[in-house]
């Protein structure tokens, strides 16, 4: 019988991460387990198979995006006082769509994220990063820059799945 | 039940308080796909529902992160629907596969193919 793989290195299989903590899934900390022998030790789990291997950090032009269109419309209807603070109306939405998109790709290139608090049971939808962006006001509000957060969960080869456009405030 | 909905939190229980979520507060179906009988759900800020509360550049910074909670379906009730269509969710579904379990008609886990999970209505174990 063929066991299958564990979540963990399903998901984060050919995705890419800045190599940092908290930017990046959590390796099995050996050092509670002493006494599990050194050719056991793998990267997520003792005896697990997958390897850690450099990825060239990847041009924002090649990151491609996704459901995040659609969740425009949500945005709109659920956050619409807030966006009004920032200087947007809803005719703005094209624009705030690809605001978001351009800010979001480059945030993720250059490592401006965290993993989303890393709650375990939630692990089988994918690796969840929240980026920070620089999200500028409009109108009455030019100038001024908005420290805001869009969160999304990462795919293999690039890809990002888009959670919530604009999900809170950098803390 | 579907990807967008508007939902109610029906009931308690521990995890949900711990995230902040408690009887009562509404959210957002936020995943197209059911996974264990449980739909993601996001929760804003409870003031973007206040019609009177009014964001302005100082009190921006306060507020509180999207919360994200997997939520089996008996623990919520739709208040509003969603427009998403079944494009919309095959478009949203991992590998866009069909046979996802997606939606929740009257009582039934469904599928975009028109197929049916459970075979007692409600009785999702079933």
């Amino acid at each position: 019988m063929i066991k299958p793989h564990c979540v963990t290195c399903t998901i984060v299989n050919k995705c890419w991460f800045k190599d940092e903590k908290d930017k990046k899934p959590d390796e099995f900390d050996y050092s509670k387990y002493p006494e599990i022998p050194l050719e056991k030790r793998g990267l997520y789990h003792p005896n697990c198979h997958d390897l850690k291997i450099p990825i060239s950090v990847p041009m924002s032009n090649k990151i491609e995006i996704f459901d995040l269109e659609r969740r425009m419309d949500y945005l709109f209807l659920d956050k619409k006082v807030w966006l009004n603070s920032m200087g947007y109306k809803e005719e703005d939405k094209k624009e705030v769509l690809e605001l978001l998109e351009k800010l979001s790709k480059v945030a993720y290139c250059q490592g401006n994220y965290k993993n989303n608090p890393p709650v375990e049971e939630k692990k089988k939808y994918g690796f969840r990063i929240r980026l920070n962006l620089h999200f500028p006001g409009k109108r009455e509000k030019l100038g001024r820059i908005y420290e805001i957060t869009s969160s999304y969960i990462v795919y293999p080869n690039g890809k990002l799945k888009n959670n919530t456009p604009i999900g809170g405030w950098k803390k | 039940m579907k990807l967008f909905d508007k939902i109610k939190v029906i009931n308690d229980c521990e995890y949900y308080n711990k995230n902040g979520v408690y009887k009562g507060r509404i959210g957002r179906i936020n995943s197209a796909e059911i996974r264990d009988n449980c739909f993601e759900v996001i929760f804003i800020d409870e003031r973007f529902w206040d019609k009177n509360f009014k964001w302005t550049d100082e009190n921006m910074s306060t507020v509180k992160n999207d919360i994200f909670l997997e939520m089996p379906i008996e623990d919520l009730e739709v208040v509003e629907e969603s427009d998403a269509t079944d494009d919309d969710i095959l478009s949203s579904i991992p590998l866009h596969n069909k046979e996802w379990w997606c939606k929740v008609e009257d009582g039934y886990i469904m599928n975009l193919l028109g197929e049916k999970k459970n075979k007692i209505p409600y009785d999702y174990n079933s």
